[in-house]
């Protein structure tokens, strides 16, 4: 079937079978290979995009059903971002295949709430990693949370 | 010792003069090397095998070890960087082609199922066949040691003949020149010239027979940890792994392997549905059938519309393998003593105290984020592999096996790997994309597991028994020691899927590494492992053999802690009197852990291993039981590595192994039942999220040690030492893993 996508601002015409996920037209039909897939089930979140500011696991939703919607993916973002910039000062990343749905996912909670707390992002973060870079991820999550305080 | 510094000694014995203190001699294998050229665009100029520097100032390290995580590109960089005088931020990466000078020496020595001596004749003919016949492999927590000569030379090397060509334009004495920031500097007369503008000339030079290596105290970026390379990248979306190639016309496969192992496909019938819109085609690959397709989700699809017979394959349930495993060990001179004791029987009879215990583990599985894939096109008699793997020379040969092609038309490109931990050293997906690929000619195929193939068809850490007895004198010194174990081996079943030349049935001296050669003071010791084998492939597990047998011995010191009444930090502390760098590091961990003191309903435990030539204790502290559910709350890690080149990044590394093991502890388990693994994906086989994950603290403990390996030492005490905090809690010793049920 005929859909329309916007995703990260531009608009994409696409022919796909009814039920394919959104994770797989990013990365065949749109070659955004920045969402990764990891479980297909919604387990692990390194297929997470934002759309319309919530996370959503693009593994376990059809595109169509987000058709038109705002989409955005990791591409959206230039390491100028604070989340990111964040995550490069503490230097998270060690296979780094996880790391764009854990960036997406703070981002979403921090759209939502400039002032969420560690604690808040935390519990948000639902993603695995298997490297276990956690502590480097909360290292990076108390220097965005200490930074909203400060700019409160 | 490693390879290239004996060699180093022996160049510089022959030449009449002994090795100057913090200089190097250009080693004998250096000087062969240097005559390999890696590929070159236009305008770019190679200095050894290793590293090309470009007119435009451009310098590029052909990375030859995968990254998948530890951070080995950016540490091989810093070490040329260093040397070199480069400019380390801006240097570049690229993936070379298979050849033989790439090979990891010091992981293929360690790898046979021999002990190799430290020194001698022997070692020497190993390690120069090593470099022949040897593993282009990242593994065995060995690229840092391998590297540390070789690129530390490279960029010493390329530097001297850098500053000659130079002083040389400039009409200067050489030796009053330096590098820094990619370019070769004059201080007194403040001249500076890039090194695109004379790496032509310098690349002709010959290399000189000796130089000096920067004193440490000037180090840029060794010790520093300047920030990855590789990490802006991973950040933006833009990092490439195998899962992420793209080439024009790519089509995607989809596959399902035999559920049972060593089951085969009997026959494959297409369903009415089967040949929806994109679908091209589908292949059978033995053991498993693959369907090809314009998009993979669809490929997946169309395996629901195939009606696959598989047929013969394996019965066995964890029961019966347990019971081979008990079999093995009860039967009399079934078990090899790689540790024999002398006088065991007496030492028995004299003890006054005695304890034993039965240990079991599981099946684990290594559960990488990126699930196992390859990208193959075969044109014409050429075949092409893209993938994340940990020894692309076995994918070159493996490849070309399958195709029926000579190594040589066999190209390997080797992209980011989306975690390893030893699973892409085995090398069944990219085997098995290049003949889906040579099924359909001049294509691009990108095959993708999904996560249930992954979890379900992976090769494990052996599941695996153990019995220990140990005895006390009357003043509470260990009188004996006698450890015994039965599993398969991880060695043995790598090297019969991968390089069956090298499959032999000589006592696996791996199976016993942190079981044998403990650095406590144990009386008469006598360690004994029985190979035995199962219908489950086992293969290489971040730490391999390290990881259970770890937690045996671990677990068992402490259960002797409380025979002897003794706190279990002082009672290693006492064994460890004729090991004072071990006895070090406990210290430390005990420490910084604040041992002795615990909060109220909090719990402590500790565990001290050595593996791949390190040293690591490491203290969990937990709440929960018997009150309540089990948290895993803090964590300490203190280890000694020798000389930490990128100090951050070894405790991101330690961290990391941590977890590792800790999730494995508390819920790691693949189950086996009918030849069957009974787990699927991150539901069944859970593994530690941020939430659960403890805050770790790190410490390094410096004192000369010699290298040794980093990514793989964090994961062996972590899981006893987390059993140790659980059998305090609850007062009943945890004797088998997982601790807890997914």
């Amino acid at each position: 079937m005929l859909i329309e996508l916007t995703v990260n601002g531009a608009r994409h015409s696409v022919d796909v079978p009814e039920d394919k996920p959104l994770l797989w037209v990013l990365r065949e039909e749109l070659a955004l290979t920045g969402a990764k897939y990891g479980c297909g089930i919604g387990a692990c979140g390194a297929c997470t995009v934002l759309i319309g500011g919530e996370v959503v696991r693009s593994c376990s939703v059809a595109a169509k059903e987000v058709a038109g919607r705002p989409i955005r993916t990791i591409e959206n973002f230039d390491n100028r971002h604070p989340v990111q910039k964040a995550w490069v000062e503490q230097q998270v990343p060690q296979c780094g295949y996880c790391q764009p749905g854990f960036v997406l996912a703070a981002t979403a909670v921090l759209e939502k709430n400039p002032k969420a707390t560690e604690a808040e992002l935390v519990a948000a973060l639902t993603n695995l990693c298997r490297c276990g870079s956690y502590d480097a991820i909360r290292a990076a999550i108390r220097q965005l949370a200490e930074s909203k305080h400060k700019g409160a | 010792m490693g390879w290239t510094r004996r060699l180093f000694l022996t160049t510089a014995g022959l030449a009449g003069a002994g090795l100057v203190v913090g200089g190097g001699v250009l080693a004998v294998r250096q000087r062969r090397l240097l005559a390999f050229r890696p590929p070159l665009a236009a305008s770019q100029h190679a200095f050894s095998p290793w590293l090309k520097i470009g007119a435009d100032g451009s310098v590029v390290l052909m990375g030859a070890r995968a990254e998948m995580g530890q951070g080995v590109l950016a540490m091989m960089a810093m070490v040329v960087a260093e040397e070199l005088g480069a400019d380390y931020p801006a240097m570049r990466f690229e993936d070379p082609p298979v050849a033989n000078v790439y090979r990891n020496v010091v992981a293929t020595v360690l790898g046979l199922p021999i002990q190799v001596p430290e020194e001698g004749i022997l070692r020497d003919t190993v390690e120069v066949a090593a470099l022949q016949a040897g593993l282009q492999i990242t593994g065995g927590s060995t690229s840092t040691r391998d590297a540390w000569h070789q690129l530390r030379a490279v960029g010493a090397g390329a530097r001297e003949v850098l500053k000659a060509a130079a002083a040389k334009r400039w009409g200067v004495a050489a030796g009053a020149c330096d590098t820094e920031g990619s370019m070769v500097v004059h201080a007194p007369s403040g001249r500076r010239m890039g090194f695109g503008e004379v790496a032509a000339d310098a690349a002709a030079l010959e290399w000189p027979e000796r130089f000096a290596y920067r004193d440490p105290k000037t180090w840029r970026y060794l010790g520093k940890s300047p920030a990855r390379l590789d990490v802006p990248g991973k950040v933006d979306g833009s990092a490439r792994f195998g899962i992420d190639v793209r080439l024009p016309g790519l089509r995607y496969a989809a596959i399902r392997h035999a559920p049972q192992f060593g089951a085969r496909v009997q026959s494959v019938a297409e369903k009415a549905g089967f040949r929806a819109k994109g679908v091209e085609g589908q292949v059978n690959l033995g053991n498993a059938v693959a369907v090809v397709a314009d998009s993979w989700w669809t490929a997946k699809q169309a395996l629901e519309q195939l009606d696959i017979r598989f047929a013969g394959g394996s019965e066995v349930s964890d029961a019966q393998i347990f019971a081979a495993y008990a079999k093995a060990l009860d039967e009399p001179g079934r078990a090899h003593a790689f540790e024999k004791a002398a006088r065991l029987a007496e030492a028995k009879s004299a003890a006054t105290k005695k304890h034993a215990a039965e240990f079991r583990v599981p099946y684990l599985a290594h559960a990488c984020m990126e699930p196992m894939n390859a990208t193959a096109r075969l044109t014409e008699g050429r075949l092409e592999v893209w993938c994340g793997n940990q020894a692309p020379n076995l994918v070159r040969d493996l490849c070309a096996k399958a195709c029926g092609l000579a190594a040589d038309r066999v190209a390997v490109h080797t992209t980011l790997l989306g975690g390893g931990f030893g699973r892409r050293a085995d090398l069944d997906y990219a085997v098995q994309a290049s003949r889906i690929a040579a099924a359909f000619p001049s294509r691009p195929v990108q095959l993708i597991w999904s996560r249930e193939e992954d979890i379900s068809q992976d090769v494990y850490r052996p599941s695996a028994l153990a019995r220990y007895e140990a005895g006390l004198h009357a003043d509470g010194s260990v009188a004996f020691w006698h450890a015994r174990s039965a599993h398969s081996s991880p060695g043995r079943g790598f090297a019969q899927r991968n390089i069956p030349y090298m499959a032999n049935d000589l006592p696996d001296h791996t199976a016993v590494e942190a079981a044998a050669g403990l650095p406590y003071a144990l009386g008469e010791r006598q360690v004994e492992y029985a190979r035995v084998d199962a219908p489950v492939p086992v293969g290489f597990w971040r730490s391999v053999n390290n990881s259970q047998n770890g937690f045996f011995a671990e677990c068992f010191v402490d259960e002797l802690a409380g025979v002897a009444g003794k706190d279990p930090f002082e009672f290693r502390r006492a064994l460890l009197k004729d090991a004072p760098r071990h006895r070090a590091v406990l210290e430390k961990a005990a420490q910084m852990s604040g041992w002795g003191r615990d909060a109220p309903g909090r719990h402590k435990g500790i565990a001290l291993v050595a593996s791949f030539g390190s040293i690591v204790a490491e203290v969990v502290e937990i709440s929960g039981p018997p009150a309540a559910d089990l948290r895993i709350e803090r964590a300490w890690v203190a280890a000694d590595c020798g000389l930490a080149l990128d100090p951050r990044n070894v405790a991101a590394q330690l961290r990391s192994g941590a977890i590792y093991g800790l999730s494995a502890a508390l819920w790691g388990g693949i189950g086996i039942d009918k030849g069957r693994v009974q787990q699927s994906n991150f539901h069944d086989y859970r593994v530690l999220a941020l939430a659960d994950a403890p805050p770790i603290e790190v410490a390094l403990v410096s004192q000369g040690s010699p290298m040794g390996g980093v990514g793989e030492i964090g994961v062996p005490p972590s899981m006893p030492a987390l059993a140790n905090a659980v059998s305090r809690a609850t007062g009943k010793r945890v004797r088998a893993l997982p601790i807890l049920a997914g």
